[in-house]
This record gives C-alpha cells, sequence and structure tokens, in this order.
C-alpha cells in the first residue's frame, strides 16, 4: 500500500490513512467531495484529464543512468543485443529496486569515463537513487548481457547473476545492501562463452536453486570482425554469421557453489544461439521444464525427465520452426495461460515479418499456433522484437502482453520503408481467448515514441496492486513506467516463501478460485528478454468486491499442495509454505 | 553426273535430271534451236553446266514457245542452284504445256525447294489427279507435307513410296520427322534399321545425325541412343545431335549419363557454349557448384555475345553468394544486350539478393519497359514489394500479373504464397486455395503449387490430403528442404513418428546443403 503525505491531525491510524489514500480510495473521495482530506493543498488542481494506461516517469523517478553498448566501427553484433535490467527488491524493505546493467567496451568503442551499472534504490515514494557503488555493483567487469536475480541460497536476499562476454558473474547478497562477486567459488565463470539470457529454476526439486544459461554464439574481440555491408553501409552482421553454442546448465550444491551438468542432463547436445529462456512446468507433471528461444536456431521445448536430464520436444509441439522449416529469430519469450485454460502457452518476439508467435498449450502436443487468430502477426509484422512479457496491465483477469521493439540494421528504413529502425513498443489487450486488440494509442507517451528496445521486467514498484513495467534501450536511458489502470479494478498479490522449496518459490502454481472462475498463474525462472522481474504473483480480479474473499491453491515447485482460503483482495499477502512432518 | 560439279545434291536433283534426260520428243521447227538443245543437254551429261545453261538460253531464244526447252533450261538452272530462275523457267513451260505432267512436276520440285509449298502442292495435285500412281509426284508431296507439318498426312504418302525415300538420305530423314511427330513411333524401327545399313557410307552420316536429333527432340530415348551409336567419330552433325541427346537424358533426369556423354564430346574436340552450359547444368545437378562454374564460365568464353548463358552463371554465383560476382555478369550482360529485357530482370534478382532494393525496382521495371511480355520482370517488381514489405502492393502486382499471363501458373503461386503469409491468411484460405488450383490445372508439375495446397490442408485438418499434396509436390521436385520437413510435421500428427524422423533427416540435410552455412548478404561476403 501506497503510504500517504497527509498529516496525522485528525487522529486517524497511518494505516487506516494509508489505506484510504490509496489510488482506488482517492478516486473515491474525490467524487465524494473529500478533497482537502487526503491530499497537499496544490493537488486540488491536478490534471483530472483520463491518465493514459502507462506514464513515463523515468526522469521523475530520477533515473538518468545511460547504457553504454561499446558502438564501433567493427560493428560487433555483441554491441546491438544486449540491454539486462532487473525488478527485484535487493534490501528487502518491500520496494522494488531496479538493477540496469551496463553493456561494455569493445576494442574500438571506449567510453569516455568509466562504465557504470545502476541500481537504483526505490524510496518508496515514485523516486530512485542510484547506489551501485556503495552496494558493490557498479564495476563492469565483462562485457554484460543479462540479469537473473534470486536468492539461490536460500538466506532471504537477491542474490544477482549476470550473463555476457567471455565471462559471467555471480553477486551474493550480504543482506546489508552489498554485494560479494562470488564467482570464481561458486564456479559459474562460464568462461569463454557469449552468455544471454538465464534462468533460475531447481530442476531436480531439492528446493536449491539451479541455473540455467542460454549461450548464443562463438565470438572474439580478437581477429577482423566478420564484414557486413547494406547498400554500401557497414552494419551489423546477421545471426547466421555466428555459430551457435550449447546451453549450460549448473547444479546448485548447496553449499555456494555450482556444478556445471550440461553433459549430464543433456543440455549440451543442444547446440545453437540461444537468448531467452523461461522456466515453466509446461506439461503439469509437477517438474519445471524450459522453454529456450534462439535466435535463428531451432527454439527448444526441454521437458524435465525428472532424473536430471531432458529432453527436447520442440519439434513434437511445433514451435521449433515455422511452417516451411524454418528457425525464425527467436528473442525473447514468456509462458503464461492466456487463453484462461489452466495451462501455459508461449509467446516467443522474432524478427520483422516473421511475426511475434504465440504458441496455446492444448494439453497435448503440437501446440497450436495461435500468432494469426490472436492478431499477433497483423500487429508485429514490421517489427524485432525482444522483450516480451504477459501482463495483465488492467487487472480484469486476462493476461495481456507488452512487447518491446527495436531493429538491428541503421539502414534498414532505406531498404524497408515499413520497418524502422527505432520502433515502438506494444501495448495489446486481451478481448478474450487470447485475441488481442492494439491498445498502443492509449497506453501513454512512451508507446508513441520509437526506441532501439531490448530488455523488459514487469513489477510492481509502487506497490498498488497494478503491475507496471521498465524496459531498456541500446546506447540510451531505460524507459519506467508506471500504471494508472490497474487499480480501477481488483486484485491480489502474493508473495510466496518457500521452506522445503526453494525460498524463492520459483517454480510455483497458483490456481485462484472465485465463484467459478478460475485464474491459473505461474512463478517462472527466466522470461522476457536478459531481465529479471518481480517475483510476487499478481492476480487482476476484475470487479470483484472488496468484501469477496478468494481461494488460492498452491503446488509448491516440491510438489506440496496448499490452499490458501478466504484472502483479503486489493493488497499483498506472505504466503510461506506449509510443510507437514 | 558427277555430283561433285554441283555439290551436296538437293533432295529435288533426281527431278530435274529426269527433266533433262528424258526422251526428247519435240517437234523442232528451229534447226537451230533443237541444234542448241541438244549441244546443252549433252554440255550437261558433262557436267558442264554452265555452257548447258547459255546452249539451253539460246535454244529459248531461238525457239521461244517451244516447251521442252523452257523446262530443260530450268533443270539446268536447278542443277546450278539457281532456283529462282529456275521455277521462272519452269513455269514459262507450263504456261506453253500446262497438261505437261513432267513440267507441272518438276516445276513442284522446285517451288518445294524454294518453301512455296502450296504451288508446290497446287502443281502435284493436278499431276495426282490425272495420274494417281506417279510415285515422284507422291514422294514430292510426301515432302511438301512433312515441310508443312502435316505429318501423318505426310508419312502415308512418304511411306507409299518407301524404297524411293530410303534409297536417299535427305527423304529419310523427311519421312522420320514426319513419324516421329505424328507419334508413330511403332515405325521408326524400320527406318532405323535402314540408317543402320548405312552407317558407314559418309553420304548418310548427316542424315542420321538430324534423324539422331529429331529422336531426341521427340523424347525418344532409346532411338536417339541407339542412333548417336552410329554416327561416326569424325561427322561434323556428331557434336550437335550428341548435345540434343544429352538434353533429352538431362531432363529425362538421367544426369549422369548426360554429363559422361557431354563430357565425351569435349574430350573428342566438340566446343560448344551450349555444351559446356548443359554440362554446368549437370554438374549443379550433382550439387557440384565449383565444376558447375567452371563449365559456366566456358560457355560464356566460348561465346561471350550469348546472353542465355550469362544466366546461369548468375544463379549459381548468387547461391554461393558471390554477390558481387554476380553483379558485375549481369551489368556485363547488360553491356552486352541493353536492349534485352533479361540480363535486366538478372540484375534485379543480385540486386534482391543484395538488399538493394532501390536498385532492383529500377532493374524490373527497367526490364518490364524492354519486353512487357516478360513475366519474369512483373514477379520481380511483386518481389521486391514484399521484401520492402508492401505486401498489398505487392498481391496487386500479382493480380496484375495474372490478367496479362492467365496461363502463367508462377503468377497464381506467388500470389496464394502472400495470401497465406500475410497475418490474415486465416480469412484467405479460399481465395488461395482457388488460386492453386488454377496453379496446377496450368502447370501440373508445379512443386510449389502442390506444397501450397498441402499447407492449406494440414491447416484444415486435411491430413490424407496434404499428404497426397507434399507427394505430389515431391514428385516435381524432390530436393526441396521445405517439403521434407512439412512432411516430417504432418507424418509425426499422424502418429508415423518412423516416417517423420526419415523425412526430418531428409530435411536436415536438404537445408544445410541449401544454406551452405549462410543464407542471405547479411553475411560476410565471399
Amino acid at each position: 500500500m501506497k503510504p500517504s503525505r497527509i498529516s496525522h491531525s485528525r487522529g486517524d491510524s497511518p494505516d487506516r490513512l494509508a489505506a484510504a489514500c490509496s489510488r482506488r480510495h482517492f478516486l473515491s473521495a474525490l467524487s465524494a467531495a473529500a478533497i482537502g482530506q487526503c491530499f497537499a493543498p496544490t493537488l486540488i488542481r491536478a490534471d483530472t484529464r483520463p491518465k493514459p494506461i502507462f506514464s513515463d516517469v523515468t526522469a521523475e523517478a530520477g533515473i538518468t543512468w545511460r547504457q553504454f553498448n561499446g558502438f564501433s566501427p567493427d560493428r560487433y553484433l555483441i554491441e546491438t543485443m544486449g540491454g539486462g535490467l532487473g525488478l527485484f527488491d535487493f534490501d528487502d524493505d518491500g520496494w522494488l529496486d531496479i538493477f540496469l546493467l551496463n553493456g561494455g567496451e569493445t576494442p574500438r568503442g571506449k567510453s569516455e569515463e568509466p562504465l557504470q551499472n545502476a541500481l537504483y534504490r526505490n524510496l518508496g515514494n515514485g523516486k530512485f537513487v542510484d547506489c551501485a557503488a556503495e552496494a558493490g555493483l557498479n564495476r563492469v567487469k565483462h562485457y554484460q548481457m543479462g540479469v537473473a536475480a534470486a536468492d539461490f541460497d536460500n538466506d532471504g536476499h537477491q542474490d544477482i547473476f549476470i550473463s555476457g562476454f567471455p565471462n559471467c558473474t555471480l553477486y551474493h547478497n550480504n543482506g546489508n545492501g552489498t554485494f560479494t562477486d562470488i564467482t570464481a567459488e561458486a564456479g559459474l565463470q562460464n568462461a569463454g562463452r557469449w552468455a544471454s539470457g538465464a534462468a533460475w529454476f531447481d530442476y531436480d526439486r531439492d528446493g536449491f536453486l539451479d541455473l540455467v544459461v542460454c549461450n548464443y554464439a562463438e565470438f572474439s574481440f580478437e581477429g577482423v570482425a566478420p564484414k557486413c555491408e547494406y547498400v554500401n553501409v557497414r552494419t551489423y552482421c546477421e545471426q547466421r554469421a555466428y555459430k551457435g553454442m550449447p546451453l549450460t546448465i549448473y547444479h546448485n550444491n548447496r553449499n555456494g557453489t555450482f556444478t556445471d551438468v550440461s553433459r549430464s542432463s543433456g543440455l549440451d547436445r543442444f547446440v545453437g544461439r540461444a537468448l531467452g529462456v523461461v522456466a515453466i512446468d509446461i506439461d503439469d507433471d509437477g517438474w519445471p521444464d524450459l522453454v529456450v528461444a534462439r535466435d535463428a536456431s531451432p527454439n527448444l521445448l526441454l521437458l524435465n525427465k525428472h532424473n536430471g536430464t531432458f529432453v527436447d520436444a520442440g519439434l513434437e509441439a511445433e514451435i521449433a520452426f515455422d511452417a516451411n522449416g524454418n528457425a525464425k529469430a527467436g528473442m525473447g519469450l514468456d509462458a503464461g495461460d492466456v487463453n484462461g485454460d489452466g495451462r501455459p502457452d508461449v509467446v516467443v518476439t522474432n524478427f520483422s515479418f516473421e511475426f511475434h508467435s504465440l504458441f496455446l498449450n492444448r494439453g497435448r502436443f503440437p501446440f497450436e499456433d495461435w500468432t494469426r487468430a490472436s492478431h499477433l502477426a497483423g500487429f508485429t509484422r514490421p517489427d524485432v522484437g525482444w522483450g516480451v512479457h504477459f501482463v495483465d496491465f488492467d487487472n480484469d483477469g486476462l493476461l495481456d502482453l507488452m512487447i518491446v521493439n527495436g531493429h538491428v540494421i541503421e539502414v534498414i528504413e532505406s531498404l524497408q520503408p515499413q520497418v524502422k529502425y527505432k520502433e515502438q513498443p506494444l501495448l495489446l489487450h486481451n478481448l478474450g481467448n487470447a485475441v488481442f486488440e492494439d491498445v498502443s494509442s492509449k497506453a501513454g507517451t512512451a508507446f508513441s515514441q520509437s526506441y532501439l528496445a531490448r530488455g523488459l521486467a514487469i513489477g510492481d514498484w509502487d506497490n498498488d496492486g497494478a503491475p507496471d513495467a521498465i524496459f531498456t534501450c541500446v546506447g540510451d536511458r531505460p524507459v519506467l513506467l508506471r500504471n494508472n489502470v490497474g487499480q480501477k479494478n481488483s486484485w491480489i498479490g502474493l508473495r510466496l516463501e518457500g521452506v522445503k522449496s526453494n525460498r524463492d518459490a520459483i517454480g510455483t502454481k497458483l490456481t485462484l478460485r472465485v465463484g467459478d472462475r478460475k485464474l491459473v498463474r505461474w512463478l517462472t525462472g527466466g522470461s522476457s528478454y536478459l531481465s529479471s522481474h518481480d517475483k510476487r504473483v499478481l492476480f487482476g480480479l476484475g470487479n470483484l468486491t472488496a468484501s469477496q474473499r478468494v481461494d488460492v491453491e498452491i503446488v509448491w515447485p516440491n510438489g506440496g499442495t496448499q490452499v490458501a482460503s478466504g484472502l483479503e483482495i486489493n493488497r499483498y499477502h506472505r504466503i510461506l509454505e506449509q510443510v507437514t512432518k | 553426273m558427277s555430283s561433285r560439279s554441283i555439290g551436296p545434291l538437293p533432295l529435288v536433283v533426281p527431278f530435274l535430271l529426269a527433266t533433262l534426260l528424258m526422251v526428247q520428243k519435240i517437234t523442232a521447227q528451229n534447226v537451230p534451236a533443237k541444234d542448241h538443245a541438244s549441244l546443252g543437254i549433252s554440255f550437261a551429261k558433262e557436267g558442264k553446266l554452265s555452257e548447258a545453261e547459255q546452249e539451253l538460253r539460246e535454244a529459248v531464244r531461238a525457239a521461244p514457245a517451244v516447251a521442252p526447252y523452257r523446262a530443260q533450261l530450268g533443270s539446268i538452272l536447278g542443277l546450278q542452284g539457281k532456283w529462282k530462275e529456275a521455277l521462272e523457267s519452269f513455269r514459262n513451260a507450263i504456261e506453253l504445256a500446262p497438261e505437261n505432267l513432267d513440267f507441272r512436276r518438276e516445276t513442284a520440285a522446285v517451288e518445294w525447294q524454294l518453301g512455296m509449298l502450296s504451288s508446290a502442292e497446287k502443281n502435284l495435285q493436278y499431276v495426282l489427279a490425272r495420274h494417281p500412281a506417279d510415285s515422284g509426284a507422291t514422294l514430292l508431296l510426301g515432302l511438301v507435307r512433312e515441310k508443312s507439318g502435316d505429318y501423318t498426312n505426310a508419312t502415308q504418302l512418304l511411306d507409299s513410296q518407301f524404297d524411293l525415300v530410303i534409297s536417299q538420305p535427305d527423304r529419310t530423314v523427311a519421312l522420320f520427322h514426319s513419324l516421329v511427330q505424328s507419334g508413330q513411333r511403332d515405325k521408326i524401327p524400320r527406318i532405323v534399321d535402314v540408317l543402320k545399313l548405312r552407317a558407314n557410307d559418309k553420304q548418310w552420316g548427316n542424315a542420321i545425325s538430324r534423324c539422331t536429333q529429331i529422336a531426341a527432340m521427340g523424347g525418344d530415348v532409346q532411338t536417339s541412343g541407339a542412333l548417336f551409336a552410329l554416327i561416326p567419330d569424325d561427322d561434323p552433325g556428331r557434336p550437335a545431335a550428341g548435345l540434343q541427346l544429352a538434353q533429352l537424358l538431362y531432363h529425362r533426369a538421367q544426369v549422369s549419363q548426360a554429363k559422361e556423354l557431354l563430357l565425351q564430346l569435349a574430350e573428342r574436340g566438340a566446343v560448344s557454349a551450349d555444351l559446356e552450359a548443359l554440362l554446368g547444368n549437370c554438374f549443379e545437378s550433382e550439387r557440384r557448384p565449383d565444376l558447375a562454374l567452371q563449365a559456366y564460365q566456358r560457355a560464356i568464353k566460348v561465346d561471350p555475345s550469348r546472353v542465355d548463358h550469362y544466366e546461369d552463371l548468375i544463379s549459381l554465383l548468387l547461391y554461393l553468394h558471390r554477390t558481387n560476382d554476380a553483379l558485375s555478369l549481369a551489368n556485363h550482360a547488360i553491356q552486352i544486350a541493353p536492349n534485352d529485357a533479361r540480363p535486366w530482370v538478372w540484375k534485379g534478382n543480385v540486386s534482391v539478393r543484395t538488399n538493394s532494393s532501390k536498385d532492383a525496382m529500377e532493374s524490373y521495371r527497367h526490364a518490364a519497359k524492354l519486353d512487357s511480355s516478360n513475366a519474369d520482370a512483373i514477379l520481380g517488381v511483386a518481389v521486391v514489394d514484399f521484401i520492402a514489405g508492401e505486401s498489398d502492393a505487392a498481391i496487386a502486382e500479382y493480380k496484375s500479373g495474372i490478367a496479362r499471363f492467365p496461363n502463367d501458373a508462377r503468377f497464381y503461386v506467388a500470389c496464394a504464397e502472400m495470401l497465406m503469409a500475410s497475418p490474415e491468411s486465416l480469412k484467405l484460405q479460399t481465395q488461395a486455395e482457388s488460386l492453386l488450383q488454377k496453379a496446377v490445372k496450368l502447370a501440373p508439375q508445379s512443386a510449389e503449387a502442390h506444397y501450397q495446397l498441402a499447407q492449406l490442408a494440414m491447416q484444415q485438418s486435411r491430413l490424407k490430403d496434404a499428404e497426397a499434396e507434399f507427394s505430389l509436390s515431391l514428385q516435381s521436385d524432390p530436393d526441396r528442404s521445405k517439403t521434407h520437413f512439412a512432411l516430417s510435421v504432418l507424418y509425426r500428427r499422424m502418429g508415423r513418428t518412423e516416417d517423420a524422423t526419415k523425412e526430418f533427416a531428409v530435411y536436415q540435410d536438404l537445408k544445410h546443403a541449401e544454406e551452405g552455412g549462410t543464407t542471405s548478404a547479411m553475411v560476410p561476403d565471399r
């Protein structure tokens, strides 16, 4: 709940006032002419025009950091691929903070100033302050790509894994606002590789989070960079100029170290240009699986065989290739129940004219390619998509879609007039049954501007129950969005804490029942592109009245089930895993 | 009479000789004219045709109303290859003696030689109406019909004079040609046997070569192969005949035989741009692009002015991602033939590959301007529209192409493909299917049309129909990776896992070969 800034002169308790002064109540209060009660006098003349769905509050929030990508005449592909970020509460104060990952320098792409990451601490009042230096997270130790934040050692604090080239980094959260680089001790260097997306998940259900790392391509800054031109202008070579790499999976040894189990798991067989990964129980057998988006390599659907190995069912699911046997340029992805049938569906962002793909999970193979039927094809035709997430932005109970886009080739507009170099993000509203309408024109100024967007993270950073967002841009500032409409509907948020299961509860399946409605959500590992998200699970409840209560069935990652009954809505709940002895 | 004096004997010479050698029953009014005529014939018998001509001209001058002198002069002129003058003389003879069947027959022979087939036919019909058993006229009429393209009648007529026909090489070729063209293949072996008997006679070498080519053009591999084997190694007609046979073998997918034959011809000194080009095609079929490249380059070197042969090399260079070389060559072809639409189309193709959409569009449009009947140019314009993301414009171009080239299946297929690739394809299935059905009517062998029909059937869960269409597609083009991929998907849906795995393996091999590691201009140029 958002704390109010009212005085306590009327003798009301801070909590009650806080509740009264949530956004919902502000609107009610306004209509009841109780204008002066909750807000400072200056706000009486506030703009009463309908707000857009999202407001770009980047400047207002104090976010000034800018990504440096090492742009150089050599046009190394890595320059245009980065843009990781994380939305997580690093200091456990109940407010989501923002971690912004810088790219890096290249041989002829140097920064005039020392490169820094940014860790914006959420002050709880819409403002953020960069404390990366104090936290020990400011240094850029290698070319950096993505962020995967999770509590790998179950000590209650979010740790950070940073993917990149030619190494990765693992920062342990010391619990006091600082981090320590424990990469070497942990054995997570992933040395010599260009790592991209990563996901924490507990593949063996031992209660500790393991890590899967996508490796993109064989790459080096040494020697002569591959040279490609478009209309005589040097630009980035397409991905096929780079040979793919196998995935890496690290088993958490539960003692601060990890073991590379890529070979024994079978994951090292899957060689390709992997970018995005989401860990989710796709076949509802209680074990987390992996969906991997790969760039001009077949997408993977790695089913967990419960014995430490995985088998690819991408072909059977018909998500690996398009109908003609071409592997699309899969970059980002997400999984969620978009059509309300209780099964996780998959969305993947692709290149221009490939359409971003939506696959509906019908409970059997193949999945149904719902790209055209959903209208996603028409909306995404000219776009090169990266970060993507299912998000119920209006809290009506249906998962909507947010996608951020941006091309790679600077001169593309001279060759394909319908395609832009900088592209607009998309906000697609779910009308039901996974058919979407484009509401970008109502979504706010950020959706009418163009960016070289890459990472996208979703999270309720202002704790008002409406999911917000932030996305990164190559060589530019990120864009922080505040959701203005989600509060108009009811909602409930759950913060899960595993006891026998991993503490973050990644891998949990939640089923909410209210009346005859059933909403299913998962706490996934990974997803989107190079980004880490709010681990609280939000359910939009539409026009449910405040007095109604809901029940949530929880299937924990380790298999235990639990029902949280009679939960009050329009607030967050902390749910601890019940463990029967 | 020595044939050396008149060079290669035209087919009609025997008719002319008949006139000359016939007993002259001339009522001589003018003694000097008769003397000149007799002297002329003597000279002719000795092979002194120019002297003979002089004398017969004197005879005609002295006795202009004597038809035989005119006819004899005509014969002498014909024997010297002076066909037009010969015709004039013979026509004059007919004017003087219209009932003379010999004159008519000889006139027809000269008319045939000059390609005046309807006049020849008239004269021959005149003769046959009065003397139906006239073998010469029957034979000649057969030849006339053969040249007119009335092969069935030609066969009948020539076959009725079989012994006369097979006594002379060109007549034999004419009968053989008529048999092939009229589809009377059962009668061909008889001719082949005749040719076999004469295989060692140099005078028949050319006839055998021509019959080989005719058989090859008629699609008869066995006959053309048998005849080719009869052609002496040093016969000048051997390379052309061999090339024709090789082309037939190639188109019958007997690529290695075609290749071996071509290599043999080349080894024996045959130098021909067409030979090298076809050899290049063979190497490409065998997936030997390096050797194909060399062959195409040799084809161009042999005849740099033959623009035709640039296309294969340009296509291959594109396939090998040597786009700069392809562009150079296309520009060179344009220099050689700036008003030929084809090089502009090729340049457009290269520009598409190098993502130079503007250049591509300009090239295709220029090609269309040079030759509005060049369908490739229109297709190219549509492709550029598609690449530029202007799908509506592309579809409009394809539809306009359908209107202009209603029998060109490619437009129907391409338009259907565009509709099915559209975001709105679910609503456009009926339209797409209709276009594809028209395409397969026009081009039953269209691999792409069947492929798209199969995809439509799959989308509509008509799995058996899809399987049938994929099979038809593969029959036409067994090496397209996407067809094998789609078939693997189909089999998987049908629960035929083993078949699915097999097809997928084939797809992977073909895909790897197609991509050669990389697929577009956005990779480092080799």
